[in-house]
Parts: C-alpha cells; sequence; structure tokens
C-alpha cells in the first residue's frame, strides 16, 4: 500500500501535536476529537493594483469560491503602502455589482431596448462590422500635397481606449488596428496627457515622468501647479508629505483653493490659462539674477549652442510663420551648424545667439507687473516665489492636467522643463518633472502608441513624407528604425524580412494634413466618412470636449462595438433621456468585460513601473477577460478573410497571433521580444539587433521578461542608498531605470556632481557604469573619456538637455542616426491666451497672436463658435474630485462613493454669488455658446475674483464626472467644454472656456 | 487592555473549550513557576542600540557573549521553575513527566546543565535522554524560562522595522516563527511573526511562505475555519509548511498563544501540510 502522509495520520489517528501532547502526559484524544468539529475552507490571496489614478497602489484581495472577500492596501508597495484613497477601495464593490450586464447585448437600428445574445453571435456580428467598414471603404491611394500617395488604408474604424486594459490587451489591440490599416485609433491619453510626451521629449528626449513617486521625499521644494494632487493622486501626495515632514516647501499654484493648497506652505490663485506668463517671469528671474547652475548648463544641456541668426521673434509670431496654413517652417530655429553639420557651441554663456541669450531676451518681456495683470497673481507675489524658486537645490515640479488641457499645454509643460535644465534639476534624486497620469495604464497605452501618430515605443507612424523604410529612417534616425523593424517581425514573423523592408508596406499610410485624433474620429463620424467605432474601456460621450459632438458622430455611424465592465453613456447613447431611439440607426454590440481583479496582466503606472496583476475572482456571469474578447474577436475578423486573395488583406492573414491558454504571459512575451537565433527571451534594449534576428514588439519594453522571468510579478524590498529606487519591486521601462536622465548627475568625469547625492558613477575600477539606479547610458561600458560617456539626454540627437528645441537630425557619415523632436508652434514657450478668453492678449497687438497662432478652430464652424466675453463673463474650469473618477463608469456605480458625492455641483465665488443672488444649494443655469446645463451651486470663499488687465474676472468651477446611467445620474459637465486643440498633440483646452451663469 | 482583561478573555475563550482545559493547566502552572523563579535579565543590551546589535543578521541570543550569559541564567532558575511544577496540581500524568524531568536535571554536573540551554537555544535535539524523560516538556518548559529571561522591550514589534530585521528567525532567540499576526496599518494589514520560544514579534513581509520564501500566491493555500476569520492557516504547496495567522486586533492574549488553536494544526496535517516552529514538535 503506498499511504501518503495524510492517509498514514489518518489511518494511525497521530498527529504532530497529538503525540506532543501524549509525551507530556496530556490526553490528545480531547483536542483530536475538536478538530472533528472544525471544517477549514480554502482561500487565496492575490496581489493587484488599483485601477483608478496611475499611482499604481499595490492591492491584496482574499478570494473564497471564487468571490472577492477583502480587498485591502498592500503595505510592501513601495508606493502606498497599505494606504487606499476611498476610490481604490470602493472598487472592491465591482466584482459582483448588480449593475453590471454580463452577458453580450445588441440594439438594433432604430431599436429602444437592449436584446440578449450569445458570445458567438457578438463576436460574429462584431467581426463582421469590421469587414465591412474595410472593405467598402479602402482607400489603396490617396492624392496628397498634388501626390498619388499609396496609403492603403481604412478611415471607415476608429479604434477608442487601451488606458482601461492591461498592457496585453493594449498589445492586442494595437496589433488588430495596425493590421486593419485602420488610422483612427486613440485612448484617453489624447484627452488626459497628450501634450506631455511632445513637451517633455523635445528637452529630455522621453515623454515620461522623470522619477519614482518614492524619489519625492528626496525634494526640498514641491512645485504643484496644475493638479489637485491632494484628490486626484491622494498616493502621490502621501509621497509629497514624506517630504514636508522631512521638510520640504510646497508651492500650490491652482484656480481656486483646493485640499493640495490646505497643505501647501504657499498659495497662488492663477488664471486659468496663464501659467506660460508667470513661469515665463521666472525664467527671468532665474536669468537675470544669474541663479541658475552654470556647470551643469555647460555640461548637460545646449545653453551655449548657437543658433541661426534668422531666428526670431515678432509681434507675437516666431519667424517662418504662414497665415494661411496657421503654421510655421521651422528652418529658421534650427542651429548654426559647424562646417561638420554639429552644433557650435560658445565660449560665453551670453555670447551673440547662444541659446541662453535668446531666451534671456525673449522672457525679459515677463516682468513681474505685466505678468501680474495676465495672471491675477500680485507682482511681489511673483517675485517671492521666483526667490522660493531660484534658492532652492531640489525642486520637483508636480502637475497633471491643469497644465496639459490647454491649447498651449505643450508650451505649457516645455516652460517647466526650460527652469529645470537652467537649475540643473533633472536626472539627480529629490530633482524632476512628475507628469501624473490619470488612468491606471494610460501610461502604456501611451507607450503602446494607442494613437494615430505613433507606432509602439513612441516611433512616429508614417505619413505620405515616409512613404518606405528608407524615408522612415532619413527623417528618424537609424537608431529608431532598428526598433520599427523589430516590431514589424513581431508583427508578421517570417512575412517581414530584410528584403521586403520587414513589411513596412503593411503600415497604413497616415494623411499628415488630417486629424486621426478622437476629435477627428467624431467629426469625422459626423459628415459620415467613419462606420463603425470600437471603444474598450472609454466613454467619450462623458469623457470628450464638447461632447454634443460625440452623441452626434456615435449617431451617424453603422455600428459601435462597446466593452466595458458597465454599459456606460456611451455604449447607450441612443438611449439619452429626450431623445428618439428610433431616429437613430447605429447598431450597437455590447461586449461585456471583467473588472481588473477578474483577470490577469501587468500595468504600467505612472513612473513607468510594470506591475503584475494577478486574477483574484471569477469573472462575474458570462463577462469575460478583455484579452479572451480580443482574441475571440481577431480569430473571427481572421477566419473571415481566410479566403482572400486580395494583397490589401495580407497584413490581416499574416499578422502572428497563435496563443495558448497562457496567452496574457506570452503576450507579455512577444512585447519584450526573443533573440530568433537562440529562442531565449531578450534580456534588454541592449540586445535588440536589426538584421531581422530579434523580434522584440516594443523596445522599450525589452528586458521585463529578461532570461524567461517575470520581472513584473517581483516585490523586493531592497533599496540600497536609501533614495526610493526600489530596484527589485516589479520593473521599470527602459531597462528598469527608475529615475531618468540620472547620467546627468555626474560631471565630465562620471562622479556625482554633489557626492551627498550619489545615484550612478563611473567606477573605474570596474570600467563600468554603476550605481543604486540602473544608469541612463547606452553602454555601460562606454566611460566619460568616450562620446557615449558624455550623453546625459542620450535619447536627444545633440545627446545634452534642449532649453530650446530647435529641429535637429544628428548624422553620421550622412546617414541620420537620431532626431530630435520639436513643436510646431514654437522652439520656446510664448504666452497666448486661450481660445475663449475674458480678456486681449496684452503681450501683443497682433490679432494673430490672441491665442496660439497655430491652432485651427473652429474645424467645424457650424458646431464650434467661439463664445465672447459678452455674452459668456466667467471662465470656466473642470476637473475631478477623490470620490468620483473620470467619466463615472466605475464610481457612479459604487454606493459608497455616491454617499460621499452624490451629484454635480457648480463652485462660485462668494462675490459672483453675491452679484448674481445665488445661495448655497440654488440651482443655477450653466451656459455656453455650446451647451447648457443645470446644476446646484457650491457658495465657496475658495475661488477670488482677480483683476485681470484692469478688470475685475470671475472663475468657476465643475467637476466633469456626471452623465445619465450608472447608480447618480447627472448632467455632463463636457458639453458645456470647448474642443479646441494643441497644435501639437490634439488635447483639448478643458481649463479655460467662457461660460455664463443664471439663477434658475 | 489591561493584564487582567487578557487573563479574563483568555479563560473565557479556555472555559468555553473543554479540550484546552489540561493544556491551559500546565501553560498556567509554568507561568506561575517561571514568574517565581525566573527574573528578567540585565545583561541585555539597550533596545536603542538593536539596529547596530543585530546588524549582522545574527539573533542576540546566538551572539557568543549572549548565548553564554542566557544558558547560565536559564540553568540557574530550571530547577526551580521543575520542583515548582512537581509541587501544581497538574494531571497525573503530567506530574509524572514533570518529576522525570526534575530528577533527570538535578542530577546533570554543574557544567552540563548550562550546557542543556545552550543545546536548546541552538535547537540541537535533545537526545540521549533516560527513559521517561520527556523532549517535548523540557522544551516547552525550558523555552518559558528563556521567554522570562527577555525584557519585555525586546519583544516589541515596534522595534523591529524592515530596516532593523527582515529575516524569517527571530531577532532574539534565532527560532523560526510558529504563528504570524496581521496588524491594521492605513487600509491594509502588515504582518508580524511570533517566536513561540521567547514570543519576540517582528515585522516581515506580508506575502508569501515565509519558510521558504515561495512568493507564488497561486501556491499558497489558505485554510480558514468555517463562521470564523480570526485564525486561518496559510499552507505552502512548495515546502509544505503552514503559518497558522491571526486575522484581526484585539485578541492577542489568546490567537498569540500557539496552543489556544490545536485542532487546527490537526486539521493543518489532515490537509497535508506540517507545522514549523513549535516549541512542541520538531521542526522536519
Amino acid at each position: 500500500m503506498n499511504l501518503s502522509r495524510r492517509d498514514f495520520l489518518k489511518v494511525t489517528g497521530l498527529s504532530a501535536i497529538g503525540l506532543a501532547l501524549g509525551e507530556m502526559g496530556l490526553q490528545p484524544v480531547k483536542v483530536e476529537a475538536a478538530a472533528e468539529g472544525f471544517k477549514l475552507n480554502g482561500a487565496k490571496e492575490f496581489t493587484s493594483t488599483c485601477h483608478f489614478c496611475a499611482c499604481g497602489c499595490g492591492v491584496i484581495g482574499y478570494v473564497k469560491d471564487g468571490k472577492l472577500i477583502q480587498l485591502e492596501g498592500a503595505v510592501d508597495s513601495p508606493i502606498n503602502r497599505g494606504s487606499l484613497c476611498p476610490k481604490g477601495l470602493g472598487y472592491a464593490q465591482i466584482p459582483a455589482s448588480k449593475e453590471r450586464v454580463t452577458k453580450p447585448q445588441y440594439r438594433a437600428p432604430g431599436s429602444d431596448h437592449w436584446e440578449e445574445i450569445s458570445w458567438e453571435e457578438a463576436i460574429d456580428k462584431a467581426a463582421h462590422a469590421f469587414k465591412k467598414a474595410r472593405d467598402e471603404n479602402w482607400k489603396e491611394y490617396e492624392e496628397i500635397d498634388g501626390q498619388n500617395v499609396h496609403v492603403h488604408r481604412t478611415d471607415a474604424i476608429g479604434f477608442v481606449g487601451g488606458s482601461q486594459v492591461n498592457n496585453e490587451e493594449c498589445w492586442q489591440l494595437i496589433k488588430m488596428t495596425r493590421a486593419l490599416g485602420a488610422v483612427f485609433t486613440d485612448n484617453q491619453t489624447r484627452v488626459c496627457h497628450a501634450t506631455t510626451p511632445p513637451a517633455m521629449g523635445a528637452a529630455f528626449g522621453r515623454g515620461a515622468m522623470t522619477n519614482p513617486w518614492m524619489d519625492i521625499k528626496n525634494a526640498d521644494l514641491l512645485w504643484i501647479e496644475g493638479s489637485n494632487i491632494a484628490e486626484c493622486h491622494p498616493m502621490g501626495l502621501k509621497n509629497v508629505m514624506k517630504a514636508k515632514n522631512r521638510g520640504a516647501k510646497i508651492v500650490h499654484v491652482d484656480m481656486r483653493f483646493t485640499r493640495t493648497s490646505k497643505i501647501a506652505d504657499k498659495f497662488l490663485q492663477i488664471r486659468p490659462g496663464t501659467d506660460i506668463a508667470f513661469l515665463g517671469s521666472i525664467i527671468s528671474y532665474v536669468i537675470e539674477n544669474k541663479k541658475f547652475n552654470e556647470k551643469y548648463l555647460r555640461l548637460h544641456t545646449n545653453a551655449a549652442y548657437l543658433l541661426r541668426p534668422d531666428f526670431s521673434f515678432e509681434d507675437g509670431l516666431f519667424s517662418g510663420y504662414n497665415p494661411e496654413t496657421r503654421s510655421y517652417n521651422r528652418e529658421s530655429w534650427k542651429y548654426d551648424l559647424g562646417p561638420d553639420g554639429k552644433p557650435q557651441k560658445a565660449d560665453d554663456l551670453f555670447a551673440p545667439n547662444t541659446v541662453l541669450s535668446r531666451l534671456r531676451e525673449h522672457y525679459s518681456r515677463y516682468t513681474p507687473e505685466k505678468v501680474s495683470e495676465i495672471t491675477g497673481i500680485p507682482a511681489d507675489e511673483i517675485v517671492k516665489a521666483a526667490e522660493l524658486f531660484a534658492n532652492s537645490k531640489h525642486t520637483i515640479f508636480m502637475y497633471a492636467l491643469g497644465m496639459t488641457q490647454h491649447t498651449v499645454g505643450v508650451q505649457n509643460i516645455r516652460c517647466y522643463t526650460i527652469l529645470q535644465l537652467l537649475m540643473g534639476n533633472v536626472g539627480r534624486p529629490g530633482c524632476g518633472i512628475d507628469a501624473m497620469r490619470g488612468q491606471p495604464n494610460v501610461q502604456a497605452s501611451t507607450d503602446f502608441a494607442i494613437e494615430f501618430n505613433q507606432l509602439p515605443g513612441y516611433l512616429n507612424s508614417p505619413t505620405e513624407k515616409q512613404p518606405n523604410l528608407a524615408a522612415w529612417t532619413d527623417a528618424f534616425g537609424t537608431f529608431r528604425a532598428k526598433f520599427l523593424k523589430n516590431t514589424l517581425k513581431s508583427w508578421y514573423g517570417d512575412h517581414a524580412t530584410a528584403e521586403n523592408d520587414f513589411a513596412y508596406d503593411y503600415l497604413p499610410i497616415r494623411n499628415s494634413h488630417h486629424n486621426f485624433s478622437i476629435y477627428g474620429l467624431f467629426e469625422d463620424a459626423i459628415r459620415g466618412s467613419v462606420k463603425c467605432i470600437y471603444v474598450t474601456g472609454q466613454n467619450p460621450h462623458v469623457s470628450n470636449a464638447n461632447a454634443g459632438m460625440v452623441h452626434d458622430g456615435l449617431a451617424n455611424i453603422d455600428t459601435l462595438i462597446s466593452q466595458d465592465v458597465f454599459i456606460n453613456e456611451t455604449a447607450e447613447f441612443w438611449n439619452r433621456p429626450g431623445d428618439d431611439p428610433k431616429k437613430i440607426n447605429t447598431e450597437v454590440i455590447f461586449l461585456p468585460a471583467c473588472s481588473y481583479l477578474e483577470r490577469e496582466g501587468t500595468m504600467t503606472n505612472s513612473m513607468r513601473l510594470i506591475q503584475w496583476r494577478m486574477k483574484g475572482p471569477d469573472p462575474l456571469g458570462d463577462s469575460k477577460p478583455d484579452y479572451e474578447i480580443c482574441d475571440m474577436l481577431w480569430k473571427r475578423i481572421r477566419e473571415l478573410y481566410a479566403d482572400s486573395a486580395d494583397p490589401k488583406d495580407a497584413p490581416v492573414k499574416n499578422l502572428q497571433w497563435n496563443y495558448s491558454d497562457d496567452i496574457v504571459a506570452e503576450l507579455l512575451k512577444e512585447v519584450n521580444g526573443y533573440d530568433l537565433k537562440t529562442g531565449e527571451l531578450l534580456k534588454g534594449i541592449r540586445e535588440i539587433r536589426d538584421d531581422g534576428t530579434t523580434n522584440s514588439g516594443m523596445w522599450i519594453y525589452a528586458g521585463v521578461y529578461a532570461g524567461g522571468e517575470n520581472l513584473a510579478k517581483r516585490r523586493g524590498q531592497k533599496d540600497d542608498g536609501d533614495l526610493g529606487i526600489f530596484p527589485e519591486y516589479g520593473w521599470t521601462w527602459p531597462d528598469n531605470i527608475h529615475l531618468l536622465y540620472n547620467r546627468a548627475s555626474c560631471d565630465e568625469n562620471g562622479q556625482p556632481l554633489n557626492p551627498d547625492e550619489k545615484i550612478v558613477w563611473w567606477d573605474a575600477a570596474k570600467g563600468e557604469w554603476d550605481g543604486y539606479d540602473v544608469p541612463d547610458v547606452g553602454n555601460r561600458k562606454a566611460g566619460p573619456d568616450t562620446p557615449d560617456g558624455q550623453k546625459p539626454f542620450r535619447m536627444n540627437g545633440e545627446g545634452v538637455g534642449r532649453l530650446f528645441a530647435a529641429p535637429y537630425q544628428d548624422k553620421v557619415n550622412g546617414v541620420t542616426r537620431d532626431s530630435s523632436s520639436c513643436p510646431v508652434d514654437g522652439p520656446i514657450p510664448e504666452f497666448y491666451e486661450p481660445v475663449e478668453s475674458p480678456t486681449k492678449n496684452s503681450m501683443h497687438n497682433n490679432e494673430r497672436a490672441q491665442y496660439n497662432p497655430c491652432v485651427i478652430y473652429p474645424r467645424m464652424p457650424e458646431r464650434q463658435r467661439i463664445g465672447t466675453p459678452d455674452e459668456y463673463p466667467y471662465v470656466l474650469t473642470s476637473s475631478s474630485l477623490t470620490e468620483h473618477w473620470c467619466s463615472g463608469t466605475i464610481t457612479r456605480n459604487v454606493t459608497w462613493l455616491n454617499e460621499l458625492v452624490k451629484e454635480p455641483f457648480i463652485e462660485i465665488s462668494e462675490e459672483l454669488a453675491g452679484q448674481l443672488g445665488i445661495k448655497p444649494g440654488d440651482k443655477v443655469k450653466v451656459s455656453t455658446v455650446r451647451s447648457e446645463i443645470e446644476v446646484k451651486a457650491m457658495v465657496t470663499k475658495r475661488i477670488k475674483p482677480l483683476m485681470i488687465n484692469g478688470k475685475e474676472t470671475h472663475m468657476v468651477w465643475i467637476p466633469y464626472n456626471w452623465g445619465f446611467k450608472g447608480l447618480s445620474k447627472g448632467p455632463s459637465g463636457n458639453y458645456l467644454t470647448i474642443d479646441a486643440l494643441d497644435p501639437n498633440a490634439q488635447e483639448q483646452e478643458f481649463k479655460a472656456c467662457l461660460v455664463n451663469v443664471k439663477k434658475v | 487592555m489591561t493584564n487582567q482583561n487578557k487573563t479574563n478573555l483568555l479563560e473565557t475563550f479556555v472555559r468555553d473549550r473543554e479540550y484546552l482545559a489540561e493544556t491551559a493547566a500546565l501553560h498556567a502552572a509554568v507561568g506561575r513557576a517561571v514568574k517565581a523563579n525566573v527574573k528578567t535579565e540585565s545583561f541585555f543590551p539597550e533596545v536603542t542600540a538593536c539596529a547596530e546589535v543585530l546588524k549582522d543578521g545574527v539573533p542576540l541570543l546566538q551572539q557568543p557573549k549572549y548565548l553564554d550569559l542566557a544558558s547560565k541564567s536559564a540553568a540557574d532558575a530550571f530547577a526551580g521553575v521543575l520542583a515548582d511544577l512537581t509541587n501544581e496540581d497538574l494531571a497525573s500524568g503530567v506530574k509524572t513527566v514533570a518529576e522525570a524531568a526534575k530528577a533527570w536535571f538535578t542530577s546533570l554536573d554543574d557544567a552540563s546543565k548550562p550546557a542543556f540551554f545552550r543545546d536548546l537555544l541552538q535547537q540541537k535535539p535533545l537526545t540521549d535522554l533516560p527513559e521517561g524523560v520527556s523532549a517535548v516538556f523540557l522544551s516547552v518548559v525550558g523555552w518559558a524560562v528563556i521567554d522570562g529571561l527577555v525584557p519585555d522591550e525586546w519583544k516589541q514589534h515596534t522595534l523591529y522595522t524592515e530596516k532593523v530585521w527582515k529575516r524569517n528567525y527571530c531577532p532574539v532567540c534565532g527560532r523560526q516563527p510558529v504563528l504570524a499576526h496581521l496588524r491594521k496599518e492605513m487600509e491594509g494589514r502588515a504582518r508580524f511573526l511570533v517566536c513561540d520560544g521567547c514570543h519576540t514579534e517582528w515585522r516581515y513581509r506580508r506575502l508569501g511562505c515565509v519558510y521558504c520564501g515561495n512568493d507564488d500566491l497561486k501556491t499558497i493555500e489558505i485554510l480558514e475555519p468555517e463562521d470564523d476569520n480570526r485564525i486561518r492557516l496559510d499552507g505552502c504547496e512548495k515546502c509544505h509548511a503552514y503559518l497558522k495567522t491571526y486575522t484581526q486586533e484585539g485578541e492577542e492574549a489568546i490567537f498569540l498563544n500557539d496552543w489556544t488553536t490545536m485542532p487546527l494544526d490537526i486539521l493543518g496535517e489532515q490537509h497535508g501540510f506540517h507545522k514549523v516552529g513549535s516549541v512542541m514538535c520538531k521542526d522536519r
């Protein structure tokens, strides 16, 4: 007989405890008998990361019988150390929410109700809708700028969403999009942080938050402008409070006094949309008073580089402006290159035409008095703020949508990059720019390029200017072409070879003159050219500006496919109160996804930390993980094309898509990529080759699965140096570097600029770069005596930080190695008024320079009028609350959160309330030129009127998180907001438009 | 909570569970005997120096100087403890075992007595005991004596932050933990480990098997009594050890005594797991 230990004990009746009791002369029988009265049930703990803002807080769940019993903060997460905000805790209601519809639904054209359908039918309908839209609206050639360009794409399909799904699902979505030849693809990043990557990228080479949440404790000044961190990134604040407890000062600049202002040492109330004026005066202060870090400027920036003499700025416009196209020819913004094609440097930082002297001249116009008139901040307060900044050694700028959501969003953030480079505050512990992302996986949906203008890993999506790989390489450089080839190899396998340019021809070619953003998508839907829209985890009906356009667009397409945890306002747009569903002929397919707790995968938080999320409870009812839905959908689409011999269908047929039950791990491995010679998973970017023998799906994530180990699962607590790096907790892109540009913390010899803040260093004995963090160098063996060892900003063509974002291509033997990016609306920031402004731009008399001269608005004049202050005298800013989140799809279905904040409202000052006869709680009508809503008034002391250019100006504020679905219903604030867009990033101006307020 | 309240809590718990009566009586008697014979020792360093003292990862009582001092002190007190126990009104079987233990220990020469405690502290198997002398009994009572030597401030969980101690054995005596305790920390819970020898508590990582380091939570089976979520067993499917875990706060006086939940140990074994860290059972 082969007895297991368990069987043995059952047979003998002896347990270790029983034996011990017996040996001591006690009677084990009673205890053994008592044991029979107990029944043990199995349970499991699992770890995941929270699904609201992009702090990426760790959670631990407890599951029994497939059900979630408890959700708590993970004490071992260096980010939140056990804390969770009310939203994070409230999510525990979602896995068992009665509000969830867990079977696929179909709404027929003209119908006023949903019908339940099978998964098979739902997927089949969706696949046919894609095929029909694609086949009937295929564009093989298009006339662009007088050329007949082979574009091989369709503009009839739109993909929306990515920031709410895991990395592996983002990867599936972008593969599907591009293989179908679709260019319309976008996600919430467009609406939230689209302006961040171009701004940061133009200065530093990468578009992401520069340092980890846990590094915040090392700062001595936290400058929070454009964020209500206390409410919107509560665990970001937890780290701010650590710094405050160590003596750091906090400055908060906002249009109203919030919970964040409450913990600040200095609060400045600013008029929305005037940050560039304010920060411009601080730039001027730093330069005029020589408060800059001269050594850093010379070593690590382009401050001493010479600009072309024909660069100019006059009457509110940079040189090269074309009023017809409202765009710049950027030729005169370039460096005055030497005979070797490289930038020339002056010995004197202030020699004529140096970057620094141009900056000095440009910002000398931003006097405290002038800026005070524009911003409403008293002039002496501006000077005091500048002094505080200029005398701080470790400053972190922290911002979110208050900076990004403007028609000058990119240039707003550029101000931060200039100030930090001037002070030498990039790449050092306790310094940097924290772009606080607002959606759980919006960093990754940006990384994965669920954006019309990108390919995975921040590679440009091809336009008519890059019809082939050679042209693409010439424009963007051999450095990046290597990674593009890898993505294509990953997607198309044996069909991507060196001989066929790695199937570059499978990529759709975008028309660079057309707006393919989420705003362009709904405009084209209204125009009738978009036929099928697939929305995954996004609710544009509530979250887009001028949201009425979304509604009208959805009503004019053939098919809407909505994949979400709840049926939200977008999915049920046809049933909007007051509308007649019979008149809406869009068919709608609803695919019920399960919540984050019910599925596995990875997410990337704001600090680029990739963390593994385990599956906890079973998916509710028949709901399914997004990865499974996408898998079913693509397989069905591929089946429909199986017999096609049409060359246009080759990308669909040849897309690599064969996954087993271990699909999630396989997807992440694909993103990491393999060495095709050995079959091993790549260990990092350094192993990627450009000859077709590696296939890293997205180069910046290469290494997350190094050597076959999923490093995103790590929970190590090591933190040598006590800097808050935690290099063994999860894995950060790129190469597990936590503090980006940390090479800039060293001098020309590779030694720390300040010995007290060691983070990385050149170890001459070992002959390599070493540190508490992974050194941000291209080659760890390349010492400071080599050119590669002197590139603190190695992702820029110049290898240094760019105060002035000159267009530049670094050439080697005439071939572009790498290029630097330059905003379309200026190499340095200039203040312009918002499109809807209560005042004239007092910096310029030129009418063209009233607002950003590159903004094209209206794009559809009949639907996009510009309100004027005579009709709409007040400035509206909208944002969010601790208790509700984004469009409210999730939070308005959590009863606890609805009890905390039950309805939308408008916050107005006591002064304005007095003038309008409004008492707290009164119903008021809020109107813009676009729409009007009715909400209750909240009258506070938190917003004061400001004197702007000699006139008293009032600001009002609304939360935007409501709609007509969910347990808490209310009017959507975004019917009011303006959809004028930043010309670089197509992001809307949520933070400043004109409204009128009247008591009802 | 006052000591009286703690005592009441435990007494009430035991009163409702007849099967614990004998064991409770033994532990109470051991407690009285230790209290009467063992003095908290003054050779312990100041707790403020704990980070420095523990920096190399060697538990205090395993460091040669303290191993020596503790063994001598414990040996000096042990005969008195055993004598007291033989005078207690205990079940007859236990009395016999106590008598045998006392007779054996008092027969040892002066050098062998501290050597016994040295072996105990170093967790060497107690071999070569004469027939009728219980190794389990000597271990239970011997560790209670060691426990009595350790000043309370060295047992406090607040002392052992992750910077001071992040190992899976007791910072004071070096034993593996027998229990874990989840204490609320913000919106989460931190895990503290409990030593069955000296009852020191120290902070440890929240997740995974404390014994073998397995951190694949899919292979950690949690066994929880039906209708009682206060205590559970976290069983590791890799090393097959389980860790009894008290998940609440307020009833530490009951649940941080390993013996109060012995039926769970029996069930844990029936589920294929084994116990680690107990002074009663040998570790495997």
